[in-house]
């Protein structure tokens, strides 16, 4: 659509809304209790968003969405007007007024200021008021076996609203009155979990070929496909199942896998002869060897990969049981359940991600005579969600309840002498979080009988660092804590970085890295006694791990190395002789005496046949702020 | 007779677009309004054969306003036209009687596919 005749209209009205933001803005400032004024800034984002993306300007409709996003968050009370929110959005209103007048802005800067409110709305994100979860699903209608249809619904690939789609559709059957149900079931579509289809199914066959014919006007659905519901045959699914499927034992399977591994360490050995020796022939013929050791491993990794479903679809029958016991009202909403992981990591999550989960209905949420004095949605959340990073799964859980009490973990460590006054002065609130991650440590005074005492989250942590993952917790009193568990894609091969280290090699697992960085002596300053250099006008803290092992760095050098980390939300730049490559490793556990050291995940076999420690970065980072 | 258009949206510069949209291809525009408040009472005046509603108005929003029209005139066809990100609105609206709904920024084509249908049903 050629849209040049509206440019002037678009702007003389975008100027409009602009000027009715700041001025709403600027009365948000005097009374920050103002709903209308949120209002305001919330519609005018909304259609500044609309016309900007009708213009096709897609830079204005981004931040526009951003914005709006931010102020619906303020309006349903999931996010505070803060002075730094308040200047946020003055400056994003100053961007939409610079692009729309096609002044030039750097594309780095709206880069970055629209990391921001993604990160505003990450951050929120737990608090999210998931009103479609809660449509209630009525009892469902007898569906009359002998005379059930069901209609395959085909979405067209450039649906949008997708769930607003199907609705429509689910719509035109309730309105023949022969709806029964669709597949997945109505909560789940919805939440648009399903990918080009869905199944509605009928109560009865009456009218069904003429409802296919009006499902197929309407817009982007590219076709409706009647069937007649077979009556299911158990015998017959099982035969068709054996022509695609054989079932293979997990031992077999892990043997498999071995082998693949053992191949990559053997395929590195191999490249490092090559490449020492020059021989290009050698290196020709390597190279499409190594692909095919690569798919191989891929095709390895993926029979092992299952959805987290199969864990996380345990828990709602639970949790519902718990939250009954304990006479609490709780919403209890899974997210990214299609997400896939490694099938021994994600069975050796359940355990500690039902203990979270016990955690937050037991601790986190408060009972409803309680939320109702703090003002608050008198049933609690909690969000239990899966998503996938580049080299890694995180899983959270998160409530909504009363956030952990740092007070009374600060007074428990003091009791237990795990810190001194002196020093607990000085710790931030991760600081104190970290202690509920020590062995035993508990502060609930009563013991009870449903999280316990004993299993507690250290235990969970200890699971998360056999894995080489991490587990981090962050809390606010009375908006809620989440726990965020960090696995790597699969046990057995890990992306890691070689470190040297005077004559040690240590390796450090991707997951944790964020760059690296070449230091030069000068460039490391010292403020109040420990180590930190500049980076992007932040100060960064030092850790050497030559320090932390105990061992010798090369004295004679003044450049270094460091590998920017990063944990809890916090950067500490690990300094290192040099990086000598990145490679994939295949990690051992420490058994026997090794398996309790603290900072080391485990251990591998280098290309030269040596074995070396891989670095537990969370443990590490732990072991420098007691040192 | 032509087919007669109320469009309802908060910002001139849609409104516009719309009707140039539904214009080309012979509808007439028999009103606009800014409003959901406004369209109820230009839906009561202009007894239009088809209404574009959007979402979010000031004043009145356009579920309201789809609301309180169907309340007086059941057979009203109401075409949703809305911003992307606010689905469950989209739902309620339809909920409320909306006929059917197009996601801004939208295709002329997929505009006029929407009336159509809405136009057809009975």
């Amino acid at each position: 659509m050629d849209t040049s005749k509206y440019e002037d209209l678009f702007i003389s009205e975008s100027e409009e809304y602009i000027e009715q933001i700041s001025s709403a803005l600027l009365d948000l400032e005097k009374n920050s209790e103002s709903t209308e004024s949120v209002n305001v800034i919330f519609r005018a984002m909304h259609t500044l968003k609309g016309m900007a993306a009708s213009m096709g300007y897609i830079e204005i409709s981004q931040i526009a969405h951003g914005l709006e996003d931010v102020m619906d968050m303020i309006r349903g009370g999931t996010l505070q007007l803060s002075n730094e929110l308040t200047d946020l959005l003055l400056k994003g209103n100053d961007y939409i007024d610079a692009l729309v007048h096609k002044k030039n802005i750097d594309p780095g800067v709206i880069k970055s200021f629209r990391h921001v409110l993604e990160s505003i709305k990450a951050g929120s994100k737990a608090f999210e008021n998931t009103e479609q979860s809660k449509t209630a699903n009525p009892a469902a209608p007898k569906i009359d076996p002998e005379n059930s249809f069901t209609i395959e619904v085909i979405f067209s690939d450039d649906v949008m609203l997708k769930s607003a789609r199907a609705f429509v559709v689910v719509k035109a059957a309730k309105d023949r009155g022969v709806f029964a149900k669709t597949e997945p079931d109505m909560d789940a579509v919805m939440r648009e979990e399903f990918d080009k289809s869905f199944l509605l199914c009928l109560t009865s066959g009456d009218s069904a070929n003429s409802l296919v014919e009006e499902i197929k006007k309407i817009p982007e659905i590219k076709d409706a496909i009647l069937r007649k519901t077979e009556k299911k045959d158990e015998t017959q699914e099982e035969k068709s199942g054996q022509r695609k499927d054989i079932k293979v034992s997990l031992e077999r399977l892990d043997n498999l896998q071995n082998y693949a591994s053992e191949l990559v360490i053997a395929r590195g050995r191999l490249q490092q002869i090559a490449y020492s020796t020059q021989n290009e022939e050698l290196i020709n013929a390597l190279n499409s060897t190594s692909k095919i050791i690569t798919n191989i491993q891929d095709e390895v990794m993926k029979i092992r990969m299952v959805p987290v479903w199969q864990i996380f679809d345990r828990y709602p029958r639970y949790i519902r049981d718990l939250s009954n016991k304990l006479n609490k009202k709780i919403d209890f909403i899974v997210k990214g359940r299609d997400i896939e992981l490694d099938r021994a990591l994600l069975n050796a999550l359940a355990d500690p991600l039902l203990h979270l989960l016990r955690n937050s209905i037991d601790h986190g949420i408060e009972r409803s005579e309680e939320r109702r004095a703090k003002r608050k949605k008198e049933t609690g959340t909690i969000v239990l969600e899966a998503k996938r990073l580049k080299n890694a799964i995180i899983i959270e859980v998160s409530d909504d309840g009363k956030g952990l009490d740092t007070e009374r973990i600060l007074k428990k460590a003091l009791e237990r002498g795990l810190i001194s006054e002196e020093h607990a002065k000085n710790l931030t609130q991760t600081d104190i979080f970290h202690f509920i991650t020590q062995s035993g440590f508990s502060t609930k005074d009563e013991v009870s009988d449903v999280s316990g005492r004993g299993v507690g989250v250290d235990a969970v942590k200890s699971v998360l660092k056999q894995m080489g993952g991490s587990f981090e917790i962050s809390s606010e009193k009375d908006r809620g804590t989440t726990f965020t568990l960090k696995v790597p894609l699969t046990l057995a091969i890990i992306k890691t970085l070689q470190v040297n280290v005077g004559s040690e090699v240590y390796i450090i697992p991707l997951t944790h890295i964020i760059e690296t960085i070449d230091i030069k002596d000068e460039e490391i300053q010292s403020i109040m006694g420990r180590e930190v250099f500049i980076l992007r006008d932040q100060l960064i803290p030092i850790i050497r791990v030559s320090d932390i092992y105990k061992v010798k760095m090369n004295e004679k050098k003044t450049d270094y190395s460091i590998v920017l980390v990063e944990v809890d939300d916090s950067q500490y730049g690990i300094l290192v002789d040099e990086f000598v490559e990145q490679s994939e490793v295949v990690v051992k556990s420490l058994r026997g005496m090794l398996s309790g050291i603290q900072g080391l995940a485990g251990v591998t076999i280098l290309n030269n046949g040596m074995p070396s420690f891989i670095v537990d970065v969370p443990g590490l980072l732990q072991m420098a702020k007691v040192g | 007779m032509s087919t007669r258009v109320l469009i309802v949206d908060d910002a001139i510069f849609m409104r516009r677009m719309i009707a140039d949209i539904l214009k080309k291809e012979g509808f007439e525009i028999c009103g606009e309004a800014g409003t959901g408040a406004q369209a109820v009472t230009m839906f009561r005046e202009t007894q239009p054969d088809l209404v574009t509603m959007d979402i979010i108005m000031p004043d009145m929003s356009g579920i309201d306003a789809v609301r309180e029209i169907i309340k007086e005139y059941p057979n009203a066809k109401i075409l949703m036209v809305s911003a992307m990100g606010q689905q469950s609105l989209v739902v309620e609206a339809i909920q409320a009687g909306a006929k059917d709904f197009v996601v801004k920024p939208f295709q002329p084509s997929r505009v006029l596919e929407s009336v159509g249908r809405i136009l057809n049903m009975k």
